[in-house]
Parts: structure tokens; C-alpha cells; sequence
């Protein structure tokens, strides 16, 4: 294959989220430290607060070359491979505050929101009917690499 | 940011993600403390060797562009965009230098004599 390729990435960062996740951390560790001096357990659950909240606050969306590769968290893993083949569409959202429900955990079976923010995001359309919003810094670009790989999505009950 | 690379192009690869590396940089794209894709990542999706990715990262670190975490991937370093800035204007200076004759020592008295 000789043609040229592009790609996009992007790194979205929730500083709300790891300042909630520290004062949170640090409240269940003081008031355990209180209610039991001498356990491990206050400082235990105050670090597994900060870290579920490190790992909420950042999503990562890396797109090109019949793919999308999705990851959450400061580390390089765990990621999700959606080949562009099982993406009905692709388009690119300007949600609200008041849109951002969720916090990268799926609530409901057939949607997963990796939206830490208000604002830019790549909203896609699987296939098997799942839909899947991801925060991104500019997911218009994204959405053209997805079309330019795959110009001519088909039509689900969803997004016809 | 956006990341290309054309095989056709006499410029290697490695360079050529180094080139979207410093654009990205210049534009306003990517800031300081920002994380690039792992290696493996971006291979994939540009359909490159992964060693071809990691070679145009070190290139980018040992310039101090980027930081490389263990653990905890690759990062735009804080004084990169200066840097990238300085560097882009470095090789613009070179590029006018030898197309006049200059080679880089004369470009460096020259620097010398205006400092």
C-alpha cells in the first residue's frame, strides 16, 4: 500500500475529575483515620478513590488506517479496537453540560460514554446497535478520517 | 492532532512523523504535558512499523521535545513548543544558508558575530 495515510489522536484530560477524585480520596481517608487510628484502611480507600478518579478523568481516541482505537486512564492500557467495518456512522457533537451524563462507564448495554467533559465529541454508531461518545479535542477531523476509510455507511434503524 | 505519512515521499517516515510531531506543535494542536499515542497505537493506525513510530519518538526526545515516562507512555515536555519553535527556525536558516553558499559553520560565526 503506497498511498498516503493519516490519522488522528487526541488525549482528553478531566482536571475536575482528579481534583474530585484528590479532595474525595483525602476526605474518606481522614474521616476513617478518625474512626479507626490504626488501620490501613483509611489511606487504602482514600488511594483507590484518587486512582478510579485518574483512571475516569482521561480518554484517549486514536483514529486511522480502517480502525479506532479507544483507551481510558493514564496508562497505555487497557484499550478497545473498533475496526471501521462494524461503524454504521460517525459524527461529531457539541454536548452540554447538562448532556454529559456518565463518566466512561456504560449505564446502559447498548451505549458507552467515554465523555469527561462538556464540549467536542465523537459520537459513532456500531453495527450490533451500539452507540459509543467519546470527549475529543476536535472529532470533525476524526469523523473524516472514519468516512475516508469508509465512504459509504449503511443505514441502521438508528440513523436512518 | 493530525498525523500523515506518504510513502511516496523521498523523506523517510520516522521524519515524516517527527514533521506532524513539531506542525502539531507550532499550530497550537498539542501543548506541553500532553500524551502522544503509544508506539503501537500509531503504527497501527498509520499502517507503519511499529520501530519506525519509536524511532521518530526518540528523535523527538533526544531533541527534548518529548518525555519519555515509564509506565506511562510518551509526553509533549514542558518547553517543547519554544524549543520546536527555535529548532523550525534553526532549519529554515540552514535550508537559506546552503542554498547561498553558507555551510553550517559559517552559519554559526555568523550567529556568533550578531550575538
Amino acid at each position: 500500500m503506497t498511498a498516503p495515510r493519516q490519522a488522528y489522536s487526541s488525549t482528553v484530560i478531566a482536571r475536575r475529575h482528579l481534583l474530585a477524585g484528590a479532595v474525595a480520596g483525602a476526605a474518606i481517608a481522614a474521616g476513617l483515620h478518625v474512626l479507626a487510628p490504626a488501620s490501613l484502611a483509611g489511606p487504602l480507600a482514600g488511594l483507590s478513590v484518587l486512582v478510579t478518579a485518574a483512571y475516569l478523568a482521561s480518554v484517549r481516541v486514536t483514529v486511522g488506517a480502517g480502525r479506532v482505537i479507544l483507551g481510558q486512564g493514564p496508562l497505555p492500557w487497557p484499550t478497545r479496537v473498533i475496526p471501521v467495518s462494524l461503524i454504521a456512522d460517525a459524527r461529531a457533537e457539541n454536548l452540554t453540560s447538562g448532556q454529559v451524563f456518565g463518566i466512561g462507564v456504560p449505564w446502559h448495554r447498548r451505549t458507552t460514554r467515554m465523555t469527561v467533559r462538556a464540549g467536542p465529541t465523537l459520537v459513532l454508531s456500531l453495527r450490533t446497535g451500539e452507540w459509543v461518545r467519546v470527549s475529543t479535542r476536535d472529532p470533525g477531523a476524526a469523523v473524516a478520517i472514519i468516512r475516508s476509510a469508509h465512504p459509504q455507511p449503511v443505514p441502521t434503524r438508528e440513523n436512518s | 492532532m493530525m498525523w500523515s505519512v506518504d510513502p511516496r515521499s523521498p523523506l523517510p517516515l520516522h521524519e515524516q512523523i517527527t514533521v506532524s510531531v513539531r506542525r502539531a506543535l507550532s499550530d497550537g494542536t498539542l501543548a506541553a504535558g500532553e500524551r502522544l499515542p503509544a508506539a503501537a497505537e500509531l503504527a497501527a493506525v498509520l499502517d507503519v512499523n511499529p520501530n519506525t513510530v519509536l524511532r521518530a519518538y526518540r528523535c523527538l526526545r533526544d531533541e527534548g521535545v518529548l518525555e519519555f515516562r515509564r509506565g506511562r507512555g510518551v509526553r509533549v515536555s514542558a518547553d517543547a513548543p519554544v524549543r520546536a519553535a527555535v529548532t523550525d527556525a534553526a532549519r529554515q536558516l540552514l535550508t537559506l544558508g546552503r542554498a547561498h553558499g553558507y555551510n553550517p559553520a559559517a552559519l554559526a560565526a555568523l550567529l556568533e558575530e550578531l550575538a
